[in-house]
């Protein structure tokens, strides 16, 4: 490898190579991001919060 | 917790389920695996909501959730582990028996065969932007870890994509035009 430290800041790659993977890197996650939120989720939430006031602080083991 | 707070976490944890999402497949490849995964998430950080500091990011509180899940779930092996590391692998290999030079994969391929630590630490800091002190708190590693992981996770998918040298930087990876001066 015949890199100036210039072209290649850390990890070895070209300024350019790494900026290519983050694009195409930010462009997949954005399009996973726009896609539509299957109803799953508001449902889960709500139900979620519906049981709240109910069993309150029931000890549950967390990670 | 206060009144308003229950509504407050729900509306939170609403507008934060699409990064949720991503990041899950991010890890585990599959849309519905991740779903699961992010639906597990909500569920988890839901009942120890009292644990978390209203003072601290919410999100990378859930994605430490979420990682911590899926990591645990994969070694009970209740997740399918993705073949990352052996069907592409070998599609590869033959392939490499046949002429001198690999074929260059795209993005979405190569960046399925890193490991899942490579995937994670090049998203929480590529994409979702997390600082390397943060992401080596979320994933419970030193910031030198961090570090390496992203630079190899760059290193493996600039050599599988073919990005590695200057010299790669022709017509099919560069789609502006160069030197030429629109008026």
């Amino acid at each position: 490898m015949t890199l100036t430290p210039e072209s290649a800041p850390e990890g070895g790659l070209p300024a350019e190579a790494r900026g290519l993977i983050g694009h195409q890197l930010r462009e997949e996650y954005r399009r996973v991001l726009a896609e539509p939120l299957p109803d799953k989720f508001t449902k889960l939430l709500e139900e979620l919060a519906r049981t709240e006031g109910q069993s309150e602080s029931k000890p549950e083991n967390e990670e | 917790m206060t009144a308003g707070s229950t509504g407050d976490l729900q509306a939170q944890l609403a507008a934060l389920v699409p990064n949720l999402r991503a990041f899950a497949r991010s890890l585990c490849g599959a849309a519905d695996q991740a779903d699961d995964l992010v639906q597990e998430t909500l569920v988890k950080a839901w009942k120890s909501r009292a644990s978390f500091d209203p003072g601290s990011n919410l999100k990378a509180w859930l994605f430490t959730i979420l990682r911590n899940t899926y990591l645990s779930e994969l070694r009970k092996r209740k997740y399918e582990v993705q073949d990352h590391d052996g069907e592409l692998a070998q599609q590869l290999s033959v392939k490499d028996g046949q002429s001198s030079h690999m074929d260059l994969l795209d993005f979405t391929k190569a960046f399925a065969l890193l490991s899942a630590e490579q995937r994670e630490a090049l998203i929480l800091i590529g994409a979702e932007g997390f600082s390397y002190d943060e992401a080596a708190l979320m994933c419970g590693c030193a910031v030198g870890t961090m570090k390496s992981r992203v630079n190899r996770a760059r290193g493996k998918l600039s050599e599988l994509m073919g990005v590695d040298g200057a010299e790669d930087f022709g017509s099919e990876h560069t789609p502006r035009p160069r030197g030429i001066a629109v008026g």
